[in-house]
């Protein structure tokens, strides 16, 4: 079976390299058959790549230890669906997963697309292969998960105990469906540049896919931000880590990608401008991945060092290097169609919105990146750490959610400033009224009061939004509950997109809470002693044991108590596994309350003396960044579900533009 | 779209691009190893060199680590960065696993970090990572105190084998290959 998958992958790669041949000779020669061919060869690469997966989780089930891959990240003890997992859990494997997910993404795009716009579609396909294509030459010739080890072990490995975490199984995976979703897009866009019909069909024909992508790569980033807080034991979810700066890049860009598309759409401006993000999200997360997969920056994520890293370099600078140079090539093509009529007009909101998008980003990158770039040059490492990222990236985050407060209220071409100061004054008066409510309930730091007061700015004009949109059809004699549905069915983007801003202020609201306000504490305690942190007081009763199957757990048994009221037992324990003695594993216990966290850690013990040490905080607000990720995510998911009415229009549209389509469609 | 609006996006950008650029410039930190630490006369000196003023403010900051009990050192590691005088770095080297020594309040442990040419003894309060025990090199944070002791307030693991093992057979075979 192992054999069948490796030669599948191989051919795999033959039919990704015979659809950009056919496909570019095709259109170029004008031969239809040929352009057929080649779109057929990508479905016969993605059947393929398929069954080469497939083969790799048959082996991870029987397994079949004689592979070197197999061996590294299961047993026989290990539990099937860490097995199906496994497939994607190290590097060849995840590359192999990569190139499968682009190519079942394009054909899916290829078969609900190939009637929209026919002239793309040719192009389309000899992107999409070709970025395939290098992922499967790495997995055939650089990395495969089938290679095989010279002698045969009885057993394998094991998963690392870490990774064995559903957040973990599945924040890999997410984020990869947000990377090679991304390239849907990128590939529309080319093929866009490519047949130089650069008019808005690219972007209606993608429009779903980069929020589809987008959703994922919020999921993967929020999987990962919860396995963090759960497993990793620090107390935190983000640490400006380079492997999730990684992600997050992206994901920026990619933000900012979907806002300004809309002012292409409305008013036919930012054509190169939107061109050139769609380059620079995709651009990113081949970096993203060769800052993941290839070790090249070591961290909690990096893989083992490899060399694949040379050949990343090359794809990398390939893709920008002939992206830059085709965009330049069809500047003309690209004139912006409307103007900027009045600095305070929607258009000049968005161009904000992306500004800020920038800074945001440039900060990330600078920090995550630049450290590398000045190793090489002065052979000198330098890190930069939370405080850099801190003071850099978190207040331009700050400058997003002003503008969530005052974008939406502005109008396309030229809004009254007057107006919307008026709109504004309710919300602001509201705002002052909390901020001042929370200063008079002790909340003392400016950072904390500014942020929340602009947090509850945006909160309100978006709800406001949602009242006055439900109110206009309340006045046409629908029920409150029945308005509110028709509003958001009948502009899902629109309604979508602010559910998504309700999430982002929640989020805001959860990092202001449970980063200013965190108390900590750390400590050696003898039985029978307390430790106090915040209002809580833990009262250490002694060392428990258990015995699991697979582990043995130590764990120290805390009784909480809040004004000399008990609150139950916290738990803080230590996993050894059997498998892999030599990495045990610290897992807090954490109280979860509606407005904080009660989160401790088990560090050194002593199993005579029972003497431990135990580190405890609490994590105010905590909870709003669980649903700030729910919200945007459950937003996300409004705006880009499928609307036929909407369809119906876009279709007509895309006929419009699809006008003289030259090749013929099967 | 007009060269104005042009002009103000290309100010704003490069105003951030500023902003980023002097921040990462004031918090940086170097990153060595022990090698290149002990070559490094303007960060490490054995002995009183940097002055006697500064020595003696952590030797008293020390003693009341030790001598105050639990209250004192549970935030020493952290709030021990305004003491020196030098730069916050990290450093990477091994661990020589003989010298660990874990004194009796638990929080706190010794031990020395060494590299080819030398060691650096450490000092270090706090949580200590699940794979410290097996780690192959540790990188540790923080500062140089006078004494040539390395007073660190963050340790990190690192392990190349963390995610993916070595296969059985090879140079670096594991335990249970």
């Amino acid at each position: 079976m192992a054999d069948l998958g490796f030669v599948a992958s191989a051919l795999a790669l033959s039919a990704a390299v015979y659809a950009v041949v056919a496909s570019i000779v095709g259109v170029w020669r004008d031969v239809g058959e040929l352009v057929v061919s080649g779109r057929r060869g990508l479905f016969a690469s993605a059947v393929l790549a398929t069954l080469s997966i497939l083969a790799l989780v048959y082996a991870f089930v029987q397994h079949d230890f004689s592979l070197l891959y197999v061996w590294r990240t299961s047993s026989t003890t290990t539990p099937l669906f860490y097995l199906v997992t496994g497939v994607w859990g190290g590097q060849a494997g995840s590359l192999l997963f990569w190139s499968w997910l682009v190519l079942v993404f394009a054909s899916v795009a290829l078969l609900t697309r190939w009637r929209a716009d026919a002239a793309l579609l040719p192009w389309f396909t000899a992107v999409c292969a070709s970025i395939a294509a290098f992922f499967l030459f790495l997995v055939v010739f650089v990395a495969s998960p089938f290679e095989r080890l010279a002698v045969l072990p009885v057993e394998g490995n094991g998963l690392n105990p870490l990774l064995q975490h559903p957040g973990m199984a599945f924040h890999p995976p997410t984020l990869y469906l947000g990377f090679t979703g991304m390239t849907i897009p990128f590939a529309f866009a080319m093929a866009a540049l490519l047949s130089r019909r650069t008019d808005a069909g690219w972007i209606h024909a993608s429009r779903r896919w980069t929020l589809v992508a987008w959703v994922f790569l919020s999921i993967g980033l929020s999987l990962g931000a919860r396995w963090a807080y759960d497993v990793l034991g620090w107390g935190g979810y983000w640490g400006w880590d380079p492997v999730e700066n990684a992600a997050l890049m992206p994901w920026i860009a990619a933000t900012a990608f979907l806002h300004s598309v809309i002012v292409q759409e409305r008013r036919g401006m930012f054509r190169v401008w939107n061109m050139a993000l769609i380059i620079l999200t995709f651009a990113l997360v081949i970096v993203g991945t060769f800052l993941t997969r290839a070790g090249l920056v070591s961290s909690v994520h990096s893989f083992a060092e490899s060399d694949i890293g040379l050949y990343f370099l090359l794809f990398t600078t390939a893709v920008i290097l002939g992206c830059v140079l085709l965009l330049w090539s069809r500047l003309p093509d690209l004139r912006s169609r409307g103007r900027i009529e009045s600095a305070f007009s929607r258009e000049s909101a968005f161009l904000a919105n992306n500004l800020v998008f920038m800074g945001a980003l440039f900060g990330v990158f600078w920090g995550t990146l630049f450290p590398l770039f000045s190793e090489i040059l002065t052979d000198q490492r330098v890190t930069v750490g939370p405080p850099y990222f801190n003071l850099v990236v978190v207040p331009v985050f700050g400058l997003v959610v002003v503008l969530m407060a005052i974008g939406p209220l502005t109008t396309w071409r030229k809004s009254d400033p007057r107006r919307i100061g008026r709109m504004l004054l309710v919300p602001a008066a509201l705002s002052f009224a909390t901020t001042l409510g929370l200063y008079l309930a002790g909340v003392h730091s400016w950072v904390a009061l500014v942020g929340l007061s602009v947090c509850v700015l945006a909160l309100i004009v978006t709800l406001q939004e949602f009242i006055r949109g439900t109110r206009a059809r309340m006045a046409h004699g629908e029920s409150p509950l029945r308005a509110l549905v028709r509003l958001v069915k009948r502009g899902r983007r629109r309604y979508g997109g602010y559910i998504v801003h309700i999430g982002v202020v929640l989020l805001g609201i959860g990092i202001i809470g449970s980063n200013v306000y965190k108390m900590e504490t750390e400590r050696t305690l003898d039985v029978g002693d307390s430790l106090r942190v915040g209002d809580y007081t833990l009262t250490y009763e002694g060392l428990g044991m258990a015995e699991g199957e697979d582990q043995v757990t130590v764990l120290a048994n805390l009784a909480v108590s809040r004004d000399g009221e008990s609150m139950g037992t916290l738990a803080p324990r230590r996993d050894f596994f059997r498998l892999r003695e030599d990495q045990p594993m610290t897992i807090p216990s954490v109280m979860h309350r509606p407005l904080e966290d009660l989160y401790t850690m088990l560090g050194l013990y002593d199993v005579e003396t029972q003497r431990v040490t135990v580190k405890a905080m609490v994590n105010p607000l905590i909870s709003f960044v669980w649903l700030g990720m729910l919200t945007l995510v459950l937003g996300t998911v409004v705006a880009a579900w499928p609307d036929p009415t909407e369809e119906r229009v876009l279709d007509v549209e895309l006929e419009r533009l699809a006008g003289q389509a030259s090749v013929p469609a099967s | 779209m007009q060269t104005r609006y042009v002009i103000g996006a290309g100010v704003i950008l490069g105003a951030f691009a500023v902003i980023a650029i002097v921040a990462y410039f004031a918090n940086q930190q170097l990153y060595m190893s022990v090698d290149e630490l002990l070559a490094n006369p303007a960060l490490y000196s054995q002995g009183a060199a940097s002055g006697e003023g500064v020595s003696m403010a952590y030797a008293q900051a020390d003693d009341e680590a030790e001598g105050g009990g639990m209250e004192g050192s549970a935030s020493a590691g952290l709030s021990s960065a305004r003491r020196f005088a030098g730069p916050r770095i990290q450093v990477r080297g091994n661990v020589d696993y003989g010298t660990v020594e874990r004194p009796d309040s638990g929080l706190e442990m010794r031990f020395d970090l060494v590299g080819e040419t030398g060691r650096i003894p450490v000092v270090y309060e706090g949580m200590v990572p699940d794979t410290f025990d097996m780690a192959e090199a540790v990188t540790v944070a923080g500062h140089v105190a006078p004494d040539g002791t390395f007073v660190a307030d963050d340790l990190a693991v690192q392990c190349p084998s963390k995610y993916e093992a070595a296969p059985p057979g090879s140079t670096q075979a594991s335990s249970d290959g």
